[in-house]
């Protein structure tokens, strides 16, 4: 397109425009008064909803409370989730000398030095027992798993108990550790 | 006449009637023909009309006049809303009546006889060419050249960067007169 077609066209555009314009009916002209109630209807529209609402969540309380009401001499006993049975704490088992020391569950010890060529048939049950007790109390024990100790049980939404169930947790692996210094010092 | 503006929106913010009454008898006309570029049905640009000023009024915390003009604010609501409601309705081309919008008499602006008849013909190749166009090409014609809008003005208000646009009123252009002269090849 040219310059002069160009113009021409956005006059011929202009034109039209204009002349179409003029054929669209014109607004209303109680416009601003229609826009203005229809505003308000809805204002009082939304007035009203919160009305109901207030009153509906009123009427909920009391009925809540009348339900309640008859029950408030009565023992409630809440009795915790599944998951949560283990809710109270559990003081730690003191765990016998003679048991530690022939625990055989442990992480897997280091075998024998292969030097030793024995054969298998040849070890005797005392020979095993003996070796492995030996070793066990040369190799730190790993302590219990996060989802052993007592605090893996507790709800976790409450902070409190979970904190106090972790204190529990610290203090019992202390007390274990304990035991197993003077263990081996005693060794 | 901006401080009054200023003044009017500040009093539409307190929700104050004077406040409403004056912006819409300011933008009022405008709005309706630019949602009537959009919306063939007369009574849905009348309701879309007043939609637009309501969501305006409702949400005039929202408007920030160092980011632009209330016109403008106002004319991209009107523009999203009847969009929306043009998608929602399923109209992709408007179809406008010949014998509502007829060709504009150049007899106004043209004096002599050959020029009259020509650009009569023009005019009305163009009149018919324009109906070929999607709304929103139309909305985009009638910002700028009845309303004679900037570029950057109708960027805002479609919600679209400015160059672009630029292009997409050229292409609108060619095809304009692409329309024009395939009907004028047919006669």
């Amino acid at each position: 397109m040219n310059k002069t077609t160009d113009k021409k066209l956005d006059r011929a555009l202009q034109a039209v425009m204009h002349h179409r314009a003029t054929l669209v009916p014109k607004l209303a002209e109680d416009f601003a008064e229609q826009v203005i109630s229809k505003m308000n209807a809805r204002r009082q529209r939304a007035h009203h909803y919160r009305v109901v609402a207030t009153i509906v969540s009123i009427a909920a309380a009391i009925l809540i409370g009348i339900i309640i009401w008859p029950m408030k001499d009565e023992e409630v006993i809440i009795r915790p989730k599944q998951q949560n049975a283990m809710a109270k704490v559990i003081p730690p088992e003191p765990i016998p000398k003679k048991k530690v020391e022939t625990k055989t569950s442990a992480p897997r010890p280091k075998m024998a030095p292969k030097h030793r060529a024995v054969a298998a048939s040849s070890v005797t049950q005392q020979q095993i027992q003996h070796e492995f007790t030996e070793i066990e109390i040369t190799s730190p024990e790993i302590l219990p798993e996060p989802e052993h100790m007592i605090a893996s049980y507790y709800d976790r939404s409450d902070p409190f108990l979970l904190a106090s169930a972790h204190a529990q947790d610290i203090r019992t692996r202390g007390e274990q550790l304990c035991r197993k210094v003077e263990l081996i010092m005693n060794f | 006449m901006i401080e009054l503006e200023q003044q009017m929106i500040l009093a539409a913010r307190k929700g104050r009637e004077e406040g409403y009454q004056y912006l819409m008898n300011r933008y009022g006309n405008q709005v309706h023909l630019l949602v009537a570029q959009l919306v063939p049905d007369i009574r849905d640009v009348e309701e879309l009309t007043q939609d637009a000023f309501i969501r305006a009024f409702e949400h005039l915390s929202d408007f920030n006049p160092q980011r632009g003009s209330f016109c403008t604010w106002l004319c991209h609501i009107a523009y999203n809303a009847a969009l929306n409601h043009m998608r929602s309705q399923n109209i992709s081309l408007l179809h406008f009546d010949e014998e509502l919008y007829p060709p504009p008499n150049v007899s106004l602006w043209v004096q002599d006889e050959e020029e009259k008849s020509h650009e009569t013909e023009c005019l009305s190749l163009l009149n018919r060419a324009i109906e070929h166009l999607r709304p929103e090409e139309h909305a985009l014609l009638h910002m700028r050249y009845y309303e004679g809008h900037t570029l950057g003005k109708i960027a805002e208000i479609m919600g679209v960067a400015e160059m672009p646009l630029a292009n997409r009123l050229q292409r609108i252009r060619h095809k304009l007169s692409k329309l024009m002269k395939n009907e004028q090849d047919n006669r």
